[in-house]
Parts: structure tokens; sequence; C-alpha cells
């Protein structure tokens, strides 16, 4: 489905799917100030205008001026490393993924440390960010029942991507490792330390650096 | 001077003005769950009508203050008190050094607002001073208010006493009607025109209804979302996304609550009656108009309040 024209969403919402350009053309109107809000899932834009200032018809006509980005991607950003734990600790559910695909902790290890993965986009919690780019090998599903409490840092596997909770709350993710990193920092600009489009990779580190730089 | 919180309640926390332009950053715009009845205590105490006051969940609330200080309180109605002897919802109150202000449990509707004449001193991040629950940050220490909490204020003393007028006394009702603009990628007509309840969820991050005939998927790949969407899982309960709700999600979306009644989102308690009346994006933005024009002449700005 590329139907690539604006559409409202609803009175006050526009959206367009643009395949994978959404993200740049997401950068590109958020760039201009004129919206309240523009974000973008896997390969639709929205975009919150404000109906005090105008209405649907002159939204989408403003919109429609828009150029869509031609490519889909800017030149690649060197990839983000993230030191990760796997260190069974701060690593509740791994023992139990390594059971279920078969692998041993060090071949797991290997496996979800040897290429880049790709953020997605952020959501869930401020700065939680969907990472693409799982070894198909390493696929599991969700806890049947969410954990109440999981820790900041945590690393998990859902499907084909991997999640970082910045922060302590529920989540269903199969934690695997733990990252030092904050991922989410109300001083620093931007806040989030990742973004959509974001190259990163997962390098191990042991227990006693995990402690040491948190 | 300082607001001291006596008995903080169920949920009191610092809300005021949202904060816009952080979604893709998964931050949601959070602020008062009711901005009008927020925007509505603060004009009677002369404040930005973003300003940040308190927002008090269903149990009520108790406060001490230690200076003369001007407050006001809208919203959920509720039995409000200085020192035992009843006072109104939506005037100007005049408290003195030492009085107690009780505010009761809210009777129809979910929150209680508080305004206090000036300014709350806490520290604005990222734009704002409101409270972001689900990152603790914002707000007094990124939480909800604790009995035995002191909250200074640079207070100063507004000219006037003012009433809001009666026409424009928002009350929460127990049988809510909202305005709602079906998605265009997922219409069902059993959300609209249907008699349904508010379920036993109902906090910042959304509402749930009672079960429609109608079952949604999960498992669709996440996609942005915003206040007022109204989504359908798989348990077939409709789930009213509020101001605090996650910037993304995975299921069948149904349709938006309109601009115009977004607001009233943050009113709905379990138990509450609710229906969905079916309008398309020009009818919403009349709607949202003609509101704009009735709160206009009293709430310069009032756009701020309806969102």
């Amino acid at each position: 489905m590329t139907d690539q024209s604006w559409q409202l969403a609803a009175d006050d919402l526009c959206s367009i799917h643009t395949g994978l350009r959404a993200p740049l053309l997401a950068e590109a109107l958020r760039a201009s100030g004129d919206w309240l809000d523009v974000t973008c899932g896997r390969e639709t834009v929205f975009v919150h205008f404000d109906l005090a200032v105008l209405d649907g018809a002159q939204a989408l006509a403003e919109l429609a001026t828009c150029a869509i980005p031609s490519n889909t991607t800017t030149a690649s950003a060197p990839a983000v490393d993230i030191p990760a734990c796997y260190h069974p600790e701060v690593a509740p559910d791994l023992a139990a993924v390594c059971a279920e695909l078969g692998l041993s902790r060090n071949e797991f290890v290997r496996r979800h440390t040897a290429g880049d993965h790709e953020v997605a986009m952020l959501g869930f919690m401020p700065g939680f960010a969907y990472i693409d780019g799982l070894d198909p090998s390493l696929e599991v599903s969700r806890l049947e029942q969410p954990r109440q409490q999981v820790a900041a840092g945590s690393i998990g596997l859902a499907g084909r991507q991997t999640g970082i909770y910045p922060f302590e709350g529920p989540g269903g993710w199969r934690l695997v490792a733990r990252t030092p990193l904050a991922l989410f920092d109300v001083d620093a600009t931007p806040p989030a330390r990742l973004k959509a489009t974001q190259k990163v990779r997962f390098v191990p580190i042991s227990l006693d650096e995990l402690e040491a730089m948190q | 001077m300082t607001l001291k919180v006596i008995r903080a309640g169920l949920q009191t926390s610092i809300q005021g003005a949202p904060r816009m332009g952080l979604r893709h950053l998964a931050v949601p715009a959070g602020g008062s769950a009711d901005p009008l009845s927020m925007a509505l205590a603060n004009r009677l105490v002369d404040n930005a009508l973003s300003a940040a006051g308190l927002e008090i969940t269903l149990s009520g609330a108790l406060f001490e203050c230690d200076r003369d200080l001007a407050v006001a309180v809208t919203g959920a109605e509720a039995a409000v008190s200085v020192n035992g002897q009843a006072v109104d919802m939506h005037a100007t109150l005049r408290l003195t050094p030492g009085d107690h202000l009780d505010i009761g449990a809210a009777r129809s509707g979910a929150r209680t607002y508080l305004a206090v004449a000036g300014e709350l001193e806490v520290p604005t991040v990222l734009g704002s001073q409101s409270t972001c629950l689900s990152a603790a940050f914002g707000g007094l220490q990124g939480r909800p208010l604790r009995d035995g909490d002191v909250l200074p204020v640079r207070t100063r003393q507004p000219v006037r006493d003012l009433r809001t007028p009666e026409a424009l006394r928002y009350v929460p009702s127990s049988a809510a009607v909202l305005r709602a603009v079906v998605n265009h990628e997922a219409c069902n007509d059993a959300l609209f025109d249907t008699k349904l309840a508010v379920g036993a969820r109902a906090d910042r991050m959304g509402v749930q209804l009672t079960r429609l005939s109608a079952c949604g998927e999960s498992s669709l790949a996440s996609q942005p979302v915003f206040p007022g969407g109204i989504q359908l899982p798989p348990d077939g309960q409709p789930f009213v996304l509020g101001v605090d709700a996650q910037t993304t999600g995975g299921y069948t979306l149904l349709a938006n609550v309109a601009r115009v009644d977004r607001h009233c989102i943050g009113q709905l308690r379990p138990g509450n009656a609710l229906r969905f009346s079916r309008r398309d994006p020009l009818q919403a933005r009349e709607d949202f108009q003609q509101k704009l024009g009735l709160f206009q002449p009293w709430l310069q700005g009032a756009a701020a309040a309806l969102r």
C-alpha cells in the first residue's frame, strides 16, 4: 500500500504513507517548525496540527506543497556503541531464551553483538528504542505476563526486535542484557540518545564493567 | 512562602502546560488531563492559563498555607472547605496564614484542579513544569505528591476576586457524550451511538471502556498514536488514550476523540456512562470553533485550554 497523498486521520491529524522515506520526511517537517508534533512509524508520517490555526483542508493543502524526499536514508551516521552486559544477574530471561533457542550463552552473545542494528522508532516510554536487525535465529515471543518492574537500562527481545528500557517500569520483553548507558537525559539536547534510523551495535561488557560505568 | 501537603490523596501531581514537539522521542504531551478546568482555575487567580497547578484525583486532598495566598478550585465537583467552613468552587479564595484548605472526594468527574496565584517554584523541564510520571521528571521530583511535601510558591495577590460565569462552569457529567472522528483506515460502526461504560482502569494514560461486540487485532505494526485515540485491543474493550498515553500503539485504531472534547477524557471515572457521537473532520472543526468562541471572552487564548 503506497497511496502517497496526505489524508486526514482525525480532525487535527494528517498522515501519509511514504514507505521507507518516512523518517526523512518527518525530520524535514519537524525542522520547519510549522506543526505541533511530527512523528512517524515504520512507513507512515503523522502530523498533529493546531486546529485553532488551520482546518483539515488547509493543513492538507499546506502539506501537499512539502517535498517528499526521494531517497530513503541520509549519509549513514556511524553506529552508536551500546555497551551490554549479558551476565545472568542482570539478564533475568537470558537462560530461558538460550534454552528455548537451543544456543549456548556465548553463542547468543556472539549473534546479538555480531552486526549493526537499526533503530526503527522510539515509543512506549520516553527514549525507548524499537531496534530492528535482530539475527532471525534469536527471535522469541514476549513474556505472557509482563513484569511489574523492569530495571532501567534493561535490553529485551520481542519478535524480531531489540528494545532498551530507559526507565524502570512495567514491561513484557524478554530481558537478555543490561546497558549502563543513559538513554534519556532531560538536560541533554536532544534528550533521547537514539533516534529513528540510527545504527547501533551491542558491545559486550562484564558485570564489573557495567557496575563501573553506572 | 509554602503550601504544605497534609493529605495528598490517591494521586495529586503538579500539572500545567503539555510538552509538545517531543512525541518522536516518545515523550507524551502530558500536562493537565483536563486542561479546560486547569485554565478556568488559573483565570480566577490571574495566572497564565497553562500555569502549573495541582491535579487532584478522585479522593481529594488537604493543604495548609503559611502566608496569604489566593487560590481557586475547579473541575470535578467536590466539597471544598477552609478551616471547616464550606467555600465555593469556581471562585477566588483568599487564604490566610495557617489556613487549611480541604478538597473533598470528587462527586462527579475524576479530577479537581487547584490553582495558586503566582508560580509553583519547581524546575521547568523540557519546556514545562508538568510531572511526567512514566519517566519521573518535571513537577516535584517527577512524582505524585506525598503527605508532608512542602511546595515553594512565589505568590502575588490578584487584584480582584472573580467567579467563573455560570455558563462557563465545566461540570463533568456522569454520562458524557464525546464527539469523535472516524479513523480513515478502520471504521467501526459498533463504536457510535452505543451505550458504553467506563471500566475499572481510568488513569492519566487512558480509560478502558466496557466490551464492544467487535474485537480488534493485536500485533499490528506499532504506529504513532495521540491523546484521544480510541483503540480496540483483541479483548474487545476499547481504550481511550489520555494525555500520558504511550506515543505508539499496535492495536486497531477506531477513531479519535475530537479536540473539542478531548479535555473531557481526563474527567471520566469508573462506572460513568459514555457515548461517542460521530463527526467528520470539518464538523469537528466547527464544534471546536464554537466552543473556542464561547470561552474566548473569559479565557484569553482559550485554544490553550482546549487541547
